[in-house]
């Protein structure tokens, strides 16, 4: 990680092209981030539905909720790093382009997501109401993939066809690939950090 | 009983017991008068002119926010009067969802027929297509009451409701709410003078798509919800 974190800034060239392109670094950082949400996005939704349709495993509900709370993380991430690159190359942070509404619309379910968990007490009860919410977002929210370019700004100021050198594949992918290790290994202590509040809540229910 | 009669039933039940305290109906209406006049002030003392595109995006945000306050009981009004468990006995999960979804459109559909023309002419706009109006007025009412029937319920299993259930239904609103200010604004004449349907025929297709993915995936939703209270 150490090592492409430092490519970023010795390795890679100017990107020709762009407003800025000493600025057009910051891609090497935005792109595998907005990766990330994906993969943990779907990790959400399908643990959520592992709960309701598998054994109603408090362990999935465990998982489903990490991966939620990681895929907010990436999600502010990527929004950080994304407006400040849209400062330098669009002239504003925020233009409501496609793609910054949909992550910010993301951004909104997420916290809805938590404050809704929140609000529950009875764990199992919890389980239920929140896979259902992460299971009928996932529904409802595709339709913004339709509706957004249609109405909002029919030409997405994200590149289609970025013409980037190959120094700039080779480091966004190796990022990608050590950011869902990044991911991974977040995923796993926050997950045993569940595991084991489980454990002990369960224990004391006993005693 | 059927499917069919079993969701009728229940609707009928929500109606009656509405039409005995007229609760929601009261207290919606009431939001949306009070709405309205706030409007009308804020207007008349900013004195700038209003052109249908105001009025356009005025009227879907008066609609979410009615909705917030009255559509959110459906569930709630059960668990508070303690009667969940007797529905949760006699029905089935999606014919108690259908019932009550109908019902809110029903007072939503309402709420939409009274305060809509209210707006127009408190801002003075002329509607260039009343037919495409009410479809795309109709529709996105019906997709509005369908995703707030399903946050109601799961509003229902927690603790604080009262802005827990605009702040879980805003997010996925947003297709429906931008495609149905478009097709408000195609039907109120925006870049769209002479008044043809098919400028908001598009909007219409979105929005009719919106409710009809909205209501399935609550039916095949809702069971996990009511079963678990």
């Amino acid at each position: 990680m150490a090592l492409v974190t430092a490519a970023a800034f010795l390795y890679l060239p100017a990107a020709q092209g762009f407003m800025s392109p000493e600025m057009a670094r910051i891609l090497a950082f935005h792109l595998p981030n907005a990766m990330v949400v994906i993969i943990a996005a779907v990790a959400s939704g399908y643990y959520a539905f592992r709960y309701l349709a598998k054994g109603r495993s408090l362990l999935d509900d465990a998982r489903s909720k990490v991966a939620a709370s990681l895929a907010t993380l990436f999600c502010v991430l990527t929004t950080v790093t994304g407006m400040v690159f849209a400062q330098v190359q669009w002239g504003a942070a925020w233009n409501w382009d496609p793609k910054q509404t949909c992550i910010f619309i993301l951004l909104l379910i997420y916290a809805a997501y938590f404050v809704l968990r929140s609000g529950i007490e009875d764990p199992e009860k919890r389980a239920a109401v929140a896979a259902v919410y992460v299971l009928f977002a996932a529904v409802m929210t595709p339709m913004l993939g339709y509706v957004v370019p249609k109405y909002m700004a029919p030409l997405s100021l994200h590149p289609k066809q970025a013409s980037l050198s190959p120094e700039y594949h080779s480091v966004v992918w190796s990022f990608t690939a050590g950011l869902i290790g990044l991911y991974a290994w977040l995923h796993n202590i926050a997950f045993r950090q569940e595991r084991l509040r489980l454990a002990l809540l369960t224990a004391e229910a006993e005693d | 009983m059927s499917w069919v009669r079993e969701a009728f039933a229940v609707f009928e039940k929500e109606v009656r017991s509405e039409w005995r305290t007229r609760v929601a109906l009261s207290s919606v209406a009431l939001f949306a008068v009070g709405a309205l006049t706030l409007i009308g002030l804020a207007l008349y003392i900013g004195q700038g002119p209003t052109g249908p595109q105001t009025a356009a995006a005025l009227i879907w945000v008066l609609l979410f926010f009615t909705a917030a306050t009255g559509l959110g009981r459906a569930y709630v009004i059960e668990e508070e009067r303690g009667t969940a468990l007797a529905l949760r006995l006699t029905a089935r999960g999606t014919t108690v969802w259908a019932g009550k979804f109908a019902a809110n459109a029903l007072l939503l559909l309402l709420l939409a027929l009274m305060a809509t023309p209210a707006l127009l002419s408190l801002l003075k706009v002329k509607t260039a297509n009343p037919a495409l109006l009410a479809c795309v007025l109709m529709l996105g009412c019906v997709g509005i009451a369908a995703v707030f029937t399903m946050t109601s319920a799961l509003v229902a299993q927690a603790t604080a409701k009262g802005g827990l259930l605009a702040a879980l239904s805003f997010p996925m609103l947003v297709p429906l709410l931008v495609a149905a200010v478009h097709g408000t604004n195609a039907a109120l004449g925006v870049g769209n003078a002479a008044g043809a349907f098919a400028a908001g025929l598009g909007d219409v297709q979105v929005l009719a798509s919106y409710a009809v993915i909205a209501i399935t995936a609550s039916l095949m939703l809702i069971d996990f919800v009511w079963n678990e209270g």
